[in-house]
C-alpha cells in the first residue's frame, strides 16, 4: 500500500483499477495490409463507428457540460468526412499501407500541414486532426484511444499527464470511477467536468507506467490516492462511500424542504459553477440559484480569447437551465496565479496582488466590452446578474458600470434586445469591505469571496502549506470585516451572499446567517448538507456564538 | 456564376466553429460554393481547405457560386456571412 498526496478538485470517494491514458505513440508499427481492397472496407467500417461514437458523444456532452463545449465533436465529425483528409487515406492505401498505417499517416500529414500554418487559431485544429486519426485507430483496434485494449472489468480509475475537454467528455460515466492527473487546478477543464458529472479527481499526481492496473482508492475530498489500498483501507473507503450515497440520497428523497431557520429566516442557497451543464447539479442538489458561475473556464485552455458568439451561448444555456432563477456570472477572473494563454499576463513576483480581474478587463477594454456585450445580449434569456471581481475602489466599480452601460447604449443602437441585470461587487479585497458603505449606494448585491478575502486580510497566502495555520476564515479580523459589509449592505437596501469556500462550512453557517448574510453559494454537492444545517439553525444561539467569534465577548 | 465579396468581422476569424457552419451551409446546395482569400481558393464543402485559408478579421474573402441554385445559394451564403462572420 502507498499513500500518494496531490489536490482534490473534485469531491467523493472512488475505487477502482487503474488505467493510463497514454499520449498515442509517436512510432509507427508497420502491420502488414491485406490488399487495397479489404484495407479500405475496414478504414468505412471505422469511419461508420467512429460517426456513430461522435453522435453518442455530442449527445452526451450536452448534457454533461453543454452546447458550446458539444460544438468541438461536430467539427470532428466534419474532419472525419473531410475528402482531404479521406484522400490523404486512400492514396496511402493505395500505396499498399495497410488502415492503421494510412490513417495514421495520413493523420501526422494533415497534422504537420496546420501546425505550419501561422495562425494561432487555426494552428490549434492540428490537435483535432490527432484527436481524430485516434479516434479511427481504437476503431480499427489499434489502440491509442480511450476505448481501445479491451473492454475493463469493473470501475475504472483514470491516470494521465493531463486530459483534453475531448477525452473527458468522451468517458462514459458509468465506467469511469474517478480521475488522476498530473496536470491541472480546480479551475482545469477536467475539474470542472469532473465536478458537472460527479466524479471524484485529484490531481498534482505523477501519471506512473507502474499504475497500470493497480488497485486505487481515490479520495477527492482530502486529495488522496491509495495505490495497492490494504483490506483496511479499502473497506474504510468503500464504506465512506456508501455512507455519502446514502446520506445524500436520504437528503435528496427528502423533497428539499425550504432553507430556512428554525426561527423562519430565510437563506437562499445557491452553487458555484464553472460551466453551464454544471446547472444541472445544483437543481439536482436543491440549489435555488447559480451564486458565482466562475467565466475563467470559457478562457482556460486556448489561443485566443473566446468569441462573443461563443460566451453568448455559455451564459444563456446557464440561464436557460436555471429557468428563471438567478445567475451571478462573475466576470473574467484571470492572473497571473490562473493563467490562459489567451491572456498573456506574464509571470509577477506576487500575482495574488497582481494585474489581475477587474485590473484587466479595465486595462483591456475590447476583451471586457466582449464579454459585456455577450452577457447583455443572454440577458434576455432568464434572470442574470454580473458580479465584478477584485474590486477595491469606487472608482473601479464606476468605471466597470459605465462600460456596462456603454456596451448596452451599443447593442440598443444596433437593435438588439437587452434585460435588465443586478450588478453586484465581489468583496475580496479588504479595501472593499471598509468602502461597503460607498459601494452599497452603488451596486444591486455584494457577494463576500472569503477565500481572498482571509488570504488577504490575514496576509497568509493560501498556497503556503507553512502558513496554514494563519489563513483562517473564522478569525475575528476576517469576521469583523464581513459583518461591516452585511451591515452597510442593509442599511442601504442591498443583498450579501457569500460565495468562497466556507459558505458550506458547517461551523461558519451560523455566524454568517447571524450578520444578516442572506445567500450562500458553494459547491453544488454540499448543498443539501448546508440545507440541514440551516434548517436546524437557531438564531439566538448563533448571534452568541458570534458575537464570541467577533472577540466581542470572552 | 454569381460573386460577392465579404469583410470577416469575427474578431476571430474564420476559425473552426463558423469554418464548420459554413461548410455545411455550402453541402446543403448543389451549385459549386468556393472562397478566395488574396490567390488561394477553397472549395466551401472542405473545412480543412477552408480552414487552411486562415483568413482573420478584417480581411476580404471572395466566394463565388456557381450551378443550378446559384440564386439561393448565394443568398444563403451572404446571409450566413452578415449573421455569423
Amino acid at each position: 500500500m502507498k499513500i500518494l498526496e496531490g489536490t482534490g478538485t473534485s469531491g467523493g470517494i472512488a475505487v477502482g483499477r487503474a488505467r493510463l491514458l497514454a499520449a498515442p505513440s509517436a512510432v509507427e508499427e508497420e502491420i502488414p495490409g491485406k490488399g487495397a481492397r479489404e484495407e479500405a472496407r475496414r478504414c468505412r467500417e471505422a469511419a461508420d463507428a467512429v460517426r456513430r461514437e461522435l453522435r453518442g458523444l455530442r449527445e452526451r456532452a450536452v448534457e454533461a457540460a453543454g452546447e458550446a463545449e458539444a460544438q468541438i465533436f461536430e467539427i470532428h465529425a466534419l474532419l472525419l468526412d473531410d475528402p482531404d483528409f479521406t484522400g490523404e487515406i486512400q492514396r496511402q492505401l493505395d500505396g499498399g499501407a495497410a488502415a492503421e498505417t494510412a490513417v495514421r499517416r495520413a493523420g501526422e500529414a494533415l497534422a504537420a500541414e496546420f501546425e505550419a500554418l501561422g495562425d494561432p487559431n487555426i494552428r490549434e485544429r492540428a490537435a483535432d486532426i490527432r484527436d481524430v486519426s485516434r479516434r479511427l485507430l481504437s476503431a480499427l483496434g489499434g489502440g491509442g484511444g480511450l476505448s481501445g485494449e479491451g473492454e475493463p472489468d469493473g470501475p475504472v480509475v483514470l491516470v494521465a499527464d493531463e486530459l483534453t475537454p475531448s477525452d473527458t467528455l468522451s468517458l462514459d460515466r458509468s465506467q469511469v470511477a474517478g480521475f488522476v492527473t498530473r496536470r491541472g487546478s480546480a479551475a482545469s477543464h477536467v475539474s470542472i467536468l469532473a465536478r458537472a458529472m460527479g466524479i471524484p479527481a485529484v490531481v498534482g499526481i505523477a501519471a506512473a507506467p507502474e499504475l497500470e492496473g493497480r488497485l486505487l482508492a481515490v479520495d477527492g475530498d482530502a486529495g488522496r490516492v491509495t495505490v495497492d489500498p490494504d483490506e483496511a483501507a479499502l473497506s474504510e473507503a468503500r464504506s465512506r462511500r456508501r455512507a455519502a450515497a446514502r446520506r445524500l440520497g436520504r437528503l435528496r428523497a427528502g423533497g428539499f424542504p425550504p432553507a430556512e431557520t428554525r426561527g423562519g429566516i430565510r437563506v437562499e442557497l445557491a452553487g458555484n459553477i464553472g460551466a453551464p451543464g454544471e446547472a444541472r447539479v445544483v437543481l439536482e442538489n436543491g440549489g435555488e440559484a447559480v451564486g458565482l458561475f466562475r467565466s475563467e473556464f470559457l478562457y482556460l485552455g486556448r489561443e485566443t480569447p473566446p468569441d462573443e458568439e461563443t460566451q453568448y451561448l455559455a451564459y444563456r444555456e446557464a440561464l436557460e437551465r436555471m429557468e428563471g432563477r438567478r445567475v451571478i456570472v462573475r466576470t473574467v477572473d484571470i492572473g497571473s496565479d490562473k493563467r490562459a494563454p489567451c491572456l498573456d499576463t506574464g509571470r509577477e513576483e506576487n500575482p495574488a496582488l497582481g494585474w489581475r480581474a477587474i485590473r484587466i478587463c479595465l486595462d483591456r477594454r475590447e476583451l471586457f466590452r466582449t464579454q459585456l456585450r455577450a452577457l447583455l445580449r443572454a440577458s434576455v434569456h432568464g434572470r442574470l446578474a454580473v458580479m465584478f471581481p477584485m474590486i477595491a475602489s469606487l472608482q473601479e466599480l464606476r468605471c466597470a458600470r459605465k462600460l456596462l452601460g456603454e456596451a448596452r447604449a451599443e447593442l440598443e443602437t444596433e437593435g438588439t434586445e437587452t434585460a435588465s441585470v443586478e450588478v453586484g461587487v465581489m468583496i475580496e479585497t479588504p479595501a472593499a469591505a471598509v468602502l461597503s458603505d460607498l459601494l452599497a449606494r452603488e451596486a444591486d448585491f455584494f457577494s463576500i469571496g472569503t477565500n481572498d478575502l482571509t488570504q488577504y486580510t490575514l496576509a497568509a497566502d493560501r498556497m503556503n502549506e507553512r502558513i496554514a495555520g494563519y489563513y483562517r476564515p473564522a478569525d475575528p479580523a476576517v469576521l469583523r470585516l464581513m459583518k461591516l459589509t452585511a451591515e452597510n449592505a442593509r442599511k442601504n437596501g442591498v443583498w450579501t451572499g457569500v460565495c468562497g469556500e466556507s459558505a458550506a462550512d458547517p461551523a461558519l453557517i451560523p455566524l454568517y446567517l447571524a450578520m444578516g448574510i442572506t445567500e450562500l453559494s458553494m459547491s453544488p454537492a454540499a448543498l443539501p448538507e448546508a440545507r440541514e444545517r440551516v434548517r436546524s439553525l437557531d438564531m439566538e444561539e448563533a448571534r452568541a456564538t458570534l458575537a464570541r467569534a467577533l472577540g466581542e465577548v470572552e | 456564376m454569381q460573386q460577392f465579396d465579404y469583410t470577416i468581422s469575427d474578431p476571430m476569424g474564420l476559425h473552426a466553429r463558423p469554418a464548420g457552419q459554413l461548410v455545411r451551409q455550402a453541402a446543403a446546395f448543389k451549385s459549386r460554393v468556393t472562397i478566395r482569400r488574396g490567390d488561394r481558393e477553397a472549395d466551401c464543402t472542405r473545412l480543412l481547405r477552408v480552414m487552411a485559408l486562415c483568413a482573420a478579421a478584417g480581411e476580404t474573402v471572395t466566394f463565388t457560386v456557381d450551378g443550378e441554385d446559384e440564386q439561393a445559394a448565394c443568398e444563403a451564403m451572404r446571409a450566413f456571412c452578415t449573421e455569423s462572420l
